[in-house]
């Protein structure tokens, strides 16, 4: 199977928004969609999902014009959305039926992702608050021993109080009584109920804690392991060097870098010198003609030409006897070659 | 249009009816509408039953009825009450002759206290002609309508009285009871008489044709309204996007069409089942045959109603619906935010106005000739047909022919309406930002037949 776009354009008046995005997927992988605010990335995917009309350009799957209504597609918008009104498990049914799973599948899938996801509490309160239950009277056994564990008798009034606070607890929640986090969570389980073989995630991690960064980053991962073709649109330079292998970088509509991130990086070649020293260094910087990018308490961040002059810098040091902690030659990080990129860009 | 286009209505359907049903403001206006349903025929019998009801008379309570005969031209020995015991419901009432003045026996009726199941009977010469005066107690154990239902079988007697006074025999009589018929012709140039025909529809023709109206009326208005809501919800609440990986635009709205046009049309559906059920329970209740709300119904106004008939006038009302519908998921379709919603209906809104003013003026106008030109354009014009020609065919005033022509234009006019409608609504389902006129739209469109995918 092979993903591939050629030569997408789109225009709004005499603006164009996307212009010649092209590129290719032969297998499984991941491939990002990087670029400032406005750069297209989200009109391409809109332009891939067959939302938006295309001005010219192919969306190919297996040679053939790709037509997202009969795929699997999982599809995270950088636009969250749900219904605000409507239950959890409504929503999320709904969602999966339109994707052609059946109900009694789709339940065993939204219990899965709820579990995993951590949203029982909120798509499943009852068996939530059943569970936290049973967990409390554990504690308590272990606490008070087996005896002081048996359950106090309840008066009838107030089983029947607990039984009415239950059955009204049992309802999924609706999505206006969630967290942000919560909600991009429920949505990032209704991309992912269909198991689709080709995700599309638009900006996944933005406005996640690190925990929530976290359970996302785990759950990316094992889509991955699952040889799917996924693409991803993102911000968050670390994370795209941590998942992808292809990346594209967009300004203003253009293309200004494209390739596998690894290449591209060797391309720039080691320049990125991180020393830290316990004496000061400047003078001795300034001796050898290199230039400071950064200072920080921890390192000192130093461009070079490439390893020659790296090791010609590491003798001086230790010719002046400095005693050296850290001396990291590196190559450029994305953030990096991103700025560079799309700051020359705009520049012009 | 392509089946692919539609996969998914029929998902996108049950949810949004499930959801819509599931809804507190469905489920309070239905609570509101069925109360009123439930309450509007015991009220009005109650109110305005006594005046209007025939209830019947099982067994009278009356004991004796004191005769006050005060008409001079009975001849003696004439009996106004002679065959009123063959009525069974007043075969063991006592009628006693009584010679005392009037305000003698009224003195005795009060007497005898209110518990007294004794009545006075008092035919006399009115103002207007003779009047049969029946006098009981006043919360007592006879009721009004034994008391009517007495005089009414006292006045036939007075009535065969005065046929036979008369002296005349049967068949001259028969000439009394002919009933004038007016008929104005006129004289055509080729010399031949033609008759002018008075084709005007009465007044409950025009009842039911104008409830037909209203009803189809507030369907159309409100479940149009809803579902230009619920396009404008699934994009101001984002949930597009994930929605279009799946279905199209045109079976996105085709759905939300359908299920808010069967829970509107259900919610009148109960509404009326409600009222009839209602109606029937009055009639048990009250004991009687015809309820006030049957009797504003004229009779064998139903008649028309074939199957064939039927169902001509469902498509036609559903054809109507749709084009209503989709003319207001337009509207919806124009704007990202709920807010801006009211402004972009204002299109729907006057094209609705225009439609039902001009149905209500040719319910109107029916009422002088049901086959002027005005009526007979209402009936296939697209706007007005489905409100007007449903109740004109019940009342049996649009040939089959408009009904048919009307559907036709209207299935035309669907389904050009619902191209442009998914036409914009797939076109702006992603703008997010402010309101697109009508004139951007026609752009758009006209951008789009000459564009490339």
């Amino acid at each position: 199977m092979s993903f591939e776009v050629r030569n997408l354009v789109k225009s709004y008046g005499e603006k164009t928004v996307v212009n010649g995005l092209s590129f290719k997927m032969d297998g499984p992988g991941v491939y990002a969609l990087l670029g400032t605010n406005g750069a297209g990335k989200t009109t391409s995917i809109r332009m891939i999902l067959g939302m938006l009309k295309r001005d010219s350009g192919e969306v190919l799957w297996n040679g053939a014009e790709m037509q997202p209504e009969k795929m699997n597609i999982g599809y995270l918008a950088e636009e969250r959305g749900l219904y605000p009104k409507y239950t959890l498990l409504d929503q999320l049914l709904y969602f999966a039926k339109l994707k052609g799973v059946g109900r009694a599948m789709a339940m065993e899938k939204i219990k899965y992702w709820s579990a995993r996801l951590q949203l029982d509490e909120y798509i499943f309160p009852a068996k939530f608050a059943e569970e936290e239950e049973a967990k409390e009277a554990k504690k308590r056994r272990e606490r008070e021993g087996e005896f002081a564990a048996a359950p106090a008798p309840k008066s009838s009034k107030a089983a029947k109080a607990a039984a009415l606070r239950k059955k009204r607890n049992s309802k999924s929640m609706r999505a206006e009584q969630l967290s942000k986090g919560n909600q991009q969570k429920v949505q990032l389980m209704a991309a992912l109920l269909s198991d689709p073989e080709f995700v599309i995630l638009d900006e996944p991690m933005s406005g996640l804690d690190p925990v929530n960064t976290d359970l996302f980053k785990e759950v990316i991962r094992d889509e991955i392991s699952k040889d799917k073709y996924v693409i991803m649109s993102s911000h968050q330079m670390p994370t795209i060097e941590e998942f992808c292998t292809d990346i594209i970088i967009m300004n203003r509509g253009n293309v200004v870098l494209q390739g596998n991130l690894n290449e591209i990086k060797k391309s720039y070649g080691r320049v990125n010198l991180f020393v830290k020293c316990e004496q000061p260094i400047d003078a001795l910087i300034k001796q050898a003609g290199l230039t400071v990018i950064e200072e920080t308490p921890a390192e000192t961040q130093i461009r070079v030409t490439g390893e020659e002059q790296a090791m010609e810098f590491l003798q001086l040091l230790l010719a002046n006897r400095i005693t050296v902690i850290k001396f990291d030659l590196r190559e450029p990080s994305l953030h990096e070659i991103f700025v560079e990129k799309v700051g020359a860009g705009n520049e012009e | 249009m392509k089946s692919n286009e539609l996969r998914g209505t029929g998902e996108v359907f049950r949810f949004t009816l499930i959801q819509t049903i599931k809804s507190k403001a469905f489920i309070v206006s239905v609570v509101m509408l069925v109360v009123i349903a439930l309450l509007t025929s015991p009220v009005m019998q109650l109110i305005k039953g006594g005046a209007a009801g025939t209830k019947k008379v099982k067994t009278s309570n009356i004991e004796t009825a004191y005769v006050c005969n005060e008409l001079p031209f009975l001849p003696t020995g004439y009996e106004i009450t002679g065959n009123v015991k063959d009525n069974e419901a007043f075969a063991n009432v006592k009628f006693e002759t009584v010679q005392d003045s009037f305000e003698e026996i009224s003195r005795k009726l009060e007497d005898e206290g209110s518990e007294t199941k004794n009545v006075i009977v008092h035919p006399k010469v009115g103002v207007k002609g003779i009047t049969v005066e029946v006098v009981r107690v006043g919360g007592g154990a006879v009721t009004t309508d034994e008391c009517n239902e007495l005089a009414q079988i006292l006045c036939d007697n007075l009535d065969k009285y005065k046929r036979m006074y008369s002296g005349l025999p049967e068949e001259e009589l028969k000439v009394l009871d002919y009933e004038y018929t007016v008929e104005i012709n006129y004289l055509t140039e080729s010399g031949e008489i033609t008759p002018e025909v008075d084709d005007g529809i009465g007044g409950g023709q025009f009842g039911i044709a104008y409830a037909i109206m209203f009803i189809v009326s507030m369907i159309c208005i409100m479940a149009s309204t809803q579902v230009a809501t619920a396009v404008v919800t699934d994009k101001s609440s984002r949930v597009v996007e994930l929605l279009l990986t799946s279905v199209r635009p045109m079976a996105l709205l085709m759905g939300k069409i359908l299920a808010m046009l069967v829970a509107t049309v259900g919610q009148y559906a109960l509404l009326i089942l409600v009222f009839v059920l209602s109606n029937k329970i009055t009639g048990a209740l009250f004991g009687t045959e015809q309820t006030y709300i049957t009797s504003l119904i004229p009779k064998g106004v139903l008649s028309n109603l074939t199957v064939f008939n039927a169902v001509t006038i469902l498509v036609l009302i559903a054809l109507g619906m749709i084009f209503y519908a989709t003319l207001a998921g337009l509207c919806g379709a124009m704007v990202s935010k709920l807010e801006e919603l009211q402004d972009a209906l204002k299109y729907f809104t006057f094209t609705s106005i225009i439609g039902m003013y001009c149905a209500i003026g040719a319910i109107i106008s029916m009422q002088k000739s049901a086959s002027n030109a005005f009526v007979k354009f209402c009936e296939i014009f697209p706007l007005t047909s489905p409100m007007t020609t449903p109740g004109a065919r019940i009342i049996g005033v649009a040939p089959m022919s408009y009904a048919l022509i009307a559907i036709a234009i209207l299935i035309v006019l669907d389904l050009l309406t619902i191209r442009l409608a998914a036409g914009v609504y797939e076109g702006l389902i992603t703008n997010m930002g402010n309101r697109v006129t009508p004139k951007e739209v026609i752009a758009m469109m006209r951008n789009k037949k000459g564009g490339a995918k």
